[in-house]
């Protein structure tokens, strides 16, 4: 599925400033995979997502998403194989179009922007059934302007947007951090259940060892820009998270 | 008023709504402040009245639009390829702007119409009336509201509209933001110049310098008419634009009747915009100062 080779990044090189922040990372991810990303600030966990999705340009390394060779393709193209979400809940959605327009974008994601109708009446229900999933009521807000709804609402639709056309990949960079815990732990469970009904291969930023140990079936741990550890389902079965804490603290 | 100047100032409304509805499109809906207009709407001047000089008044107006998009395209290439600032791409090409349209005006600094034919003479001619000039302008307008308010309505419009407010989202949906962004200010520059292109030849007159302050009207018109009816939605922004162009038009026939001069009304234009932007501001500030002497 997604499977990445030996990947460099060094910010400001030659310079005073100069930072590994990617030193030789491999790793590959398999149908139905959910993988926890977890380390420290600085570990190079977003570099990591960053340089998956192409916003952030590699100085070596090999990326292959279902055996097609991404490592230096632009990244608004990538975009129409990888889903992604963001800490940040105002950045996945355009806050002065409707809920229906914003989702009308997310559903050409990959054709070619033509002079057809933006949004076809056709099209609607299909919508309503899959905003019914986010139990939010959205399906009956069409009209309303996103910039209207709460940071809760607008990442739940995020995801909705990003899995509308199933991705090849999801990218989800702590996208519950910004949330409170009664909103990040149902957004959490409405991203499980998107994954698993379409089976989609995920890589998950979080500082959260709960959330990363109840979803995930397997867990990164990054520091200085190396995988220092890996756990494979087994592992992570059997592993606490007082533990798994340990484990983190041992890296300092 | 008397009638005539009712009509004129009307006419002259029309034609400037064209205009603004390219101010409308880089402001508004790409939001991104394109200071190019000032030269591009004399681009639009110096092709329409070349081409009507020669004989081609409505192939005139044609080119306008497509030389306005082409110099609109200018602006795309630096913000986006060359990476400079928005502000500085802008009056880069404004700047050189003003060469190229004394080149295109062949090598003067303006040109009179006087007794050639025009796309308004000829309307003239073939329907003689008092309201023929009025319901040219009038077509003219409509047929550009509607053409853009279609286009926006489509995939490629709604792609252009989500640019201007969410350029990371649309990048991350897979559409190419850069383009999108170049797309825009060509089609921006292009309405622009076609009002210029119009105003020419309704004029029958062009002038090299007669550019400078027209992003100004433009934005004003698009402010005056947002007054009346917000831009909830996009029917009621182009109905803004429309009506602010023509508001602002009455307002300066007004001015002048009242007895300001015409080298003033730039001023009052920046007054007005500067007032009606900061507006919102000054009345909360007001509020907040009223809040804190109790």
């Amino acid at each position: 599925m997604l499977k990445f080779t030996d990947l460099h990044v060094t910010f400001h090189p030659n310079t005073i400033n100069e930072r590994i922040a990617l030193d030789g990372v491999s790793y590959e991810l398999k149908q139905g995979d959910f993988v926890s990303v977890l380390g420290t600030n600085g570990a190079g966990k977003s570099t990591l997502l960053n340089s998956i999705a192409g916003t952030v340009e590699l100085d070596s390394g090999n990326i292959l998403l279902d055996d097609m060779d991404i490592t230096w393709m632009k990244e608004y193209k990538r975009a129409k194989y990888i889903g992604r979400l963001f800490q940040d809940p105002m950045k996945g959605t355009a806050p002065n179009m409707t809920i229906l327009e914003n989702l009308g974008l997310a559903y050409s994601r990959g054709k070619r922007s033509t002079l057809s109708k933006a949004i076809k009446k056709s099209d609607i229900p299909y919508f309503q059934k899959q905003l019914a999933k986010l139990q939010l009521g959205l399906e009956n807000r069409l009209d309303t302007k996103v910039g209207l709804l709460s940071g809760g609402q607008r990442q739940a639709l995020t995801l909705l947007m990003a899995t509308l056309v199933t991705p090849k990949l999801l990218l989800l960079d702590e996208h519950t951090a910004a949330l409170d815990p009664k909103t990040a732990d149902t957004i959490m469970e409405v991203t499980n259940t998107l994954i698993q009904e379409e089976q989609i291969p995920t890589l998950m930023i979080t500082h959260n060892i709960k959330q990363a140990l109840q979803y995930s079936n397997k867990l990164l741990i990054m520091n200085e820009g190396r995988i220092v550890r890996e756990l494979n389902q087994e592992e992570k079965k059997t592993i606490r998270a007082d533990a798994l804490l340990e484990l983190y603290h041992a890296l300092d | 008023m008397a009638l005539s100047t009712l009509i004129g100032t009307l006419e002259l409304g029309l034609i400037y709504a064209i205009m603004s509805f390219g101010v409308y499109i880089s402001f508004r809906i790409l939001d991104i402040p394109d200071l190019s207009v000032d030269g591009t709407f004399i681009t639009g001047c110096a092709t329409s009245a070349i081409f009507a000089l020669h004989g081609h008044p409505f192939l005139g107006i044609v080119m306008a639009f497509v030389v306005g998009g082409f110099a609109g395209m200018m602006t795309g290439v630096l913000q986006t390829k060359c990476k400079i600032q928005p502000i500085l791409s802008g009056i880069l090409v404004m700047s050189g702007l003003y060469t190229i349209n004394y080149k295109i005006m062949g090598n003067t600094p303006n040109i009179s119409l006087f007794d050639k034919s025009t796309i308004f003479r000829s309307a003239t001619d073939l329907f003689p009336s008092d309201y023929t000039i009025l319901i040219v302008c009038g077509v003219l307008a409509v047929i550009v509201m509607a053409l853009l308010y279609l286009f926006l309505k489509t995939q490629m419009g709604m792609c252009l509209r989500a640019t201007g407010d969410n350029e990371a989202m649309v990048r991350a949906s897979s559409i190419n933001s850069d383009a999108m962004k170049l797309l825009g200010l060509a089609l921006a520059n292009a309405l622009v110049a076609l009002g210029g292109g119009v105003l020419a030849q309704y004029q029958s007159f062009a002038d090299v310098n007669d550019g400078l302050g027209k992003l100004v009207v433009g934005l004003a018109s698009i402010i005056v008419g947002e007054a009346f009816f917000g831009r909830k939605t996009l029917f009621r922004s182009f109905m803004a634009v429309v009506v602010g162009a023509v508001a602002y038009r009455f307002l300066l026939t007004i001015a002048l009747q009242m007895g300001v001069a015409a080298i003033d009304q730039r001023l009052l234009s920046t007054i007005l915009v500067t007032f009606a932007i900061s507006f919102p501001l000054l009345q909360k500030y007001r509020r907040n100062r009223r809040k804190r002497r109790c």
